[in-house]
């Protein structure tokens, strides 16, 4: 019966955590950011603010080339498995005895 | 074969061109992310529209060969429609200082990149019959694309405006034409590849058919 009433506290917490996590979540994400007092220029940011530009581009050219040579690959290989399916098939059926 | 040669000597060549271009005057080296990203975005939609008219000429006609090119072409969506979507974020955390903003351009275009996912998982799953279902999805993700290109000039957004690119200096122009070819190339032969292994799809039917007579 403890344990009932145990279990049952901890499904109605959770169940509280996770109403106020539906209802915290669009509030944090609608939230208006602090206001900026003036145009800042990226080259002007003091070096810890300042993101490193290289590494997105390297990320951005990276992304690239392999997804095309991912998806060329798998063009290929699904082309190779329909070709030798298609020519079993194809002898199957010529040595097929005729009715 | 000489298309995937011309295809392969285009992409070892743009590194170099785009390395000589100039930088950007505010953004500096972050910006030359466009010389991919513009090229991804532009067959992104060309790719919905190839998708999208082939669906209505299969509709109108039954032809199987529109179905083909279609499927095919929902699948280039997915691809070109991914790498816009990450290199686009890549250059916007330097430049904008966030990697998203729910602007009408980027999010309509993730609506269109998720038409097409739900267009292949349709034809995966749906069974028989889901061709034609499918075809009427491509419909609405080529109504969407007019919407994309146009989006970022008739509402103030953070994005760049499409007068950009007639405005370029030659120094950037050259290696973005360039790169824009070197992706057209790329996705005229992976169209065809891609169609070509439909149809062996389509005799294999055929042949299981015949044997099972």
């Amino acid at each position: 019966m403890r344990v009932r009433t145990t279990v049952h506290t901890a499904f109605r917490t959770i169940c509280r955590l996770v109403a106020a996590a539906f209802w915290l979540a669009p509030v944090l994400a609608f939230a208006q950011p602090p206001q900026q007092d003036g145009f800042v220029p990226l080259s002007e940011l003091p070096p810890q603010d300042q993101l490193p530009a290289a590494p997105l581009l390297i990320a951005a050219y990276v992304v690239v080339l392999v997804a095309f040579f991912v998806y060329v690959g798998s063009i290929a290989r699904r082309l190779n498995g329909v070709q030798r399916d298609v020519e079993r098939l194809e002898v199957a059926l010529k040595e097929r005895p005729r009715s | 074969m000489p298309l995937a040669a011309l295809c392969g000597a285009m992409f070892a060549a743009s590194p170099f061109l785009i390395a000589n271009a100039p930088y950007e005057s505010t953004m500096g080296l972050v910006q030359k992310v466009f010389y991919y990203h513009l090229p991804s975005a532009w067959m992104f939609l060309l790719a919905a529209l190839v998708c999208g008219v082939a669906s209505a000429r299969y509709l109108a006609t039954g032809v199987i060969r529109h179905d083909h090119t279609a499927q095919a072409a929902a699948e280039l969506i997915v691809l070109f429609g991914l790498l816009t979507l990450v290199s686009g974020p890549l250059w916007a955390r330097r430049a904008w200082g966030t990697w998203w903003v729910w602007d009408p351009r980027l999010t309509s275009s993730l609506v269109a990149w998720m038409m097409s996912c739900a267009y292949l998982i349709l034809r995966r799953y749906g069974g028989p019959g889901s061709e034609r279902l499918c075809a009427a999805v491509a419909l609405f993700g080529m109504a969407n694309v007019p919407f994309i290109y146009v989006s970022v000039n008739y509402w103030r957004t953070i994005h760049p405006a499409t007068s950009v690119v007639p405005t370029l200096p030659v120094s950037m122009g050259l290696p973005l034409w360039f790169c824009v070819i070197a992706f057209l190339v790329l996705f005229m032969l992976l169209m065809t590849m891609r169609v070509r292994l439909e149809a062996g799809r389509s005799r294999l039917d055929a042949l299981h058919l015949a044997l099972d007579e």
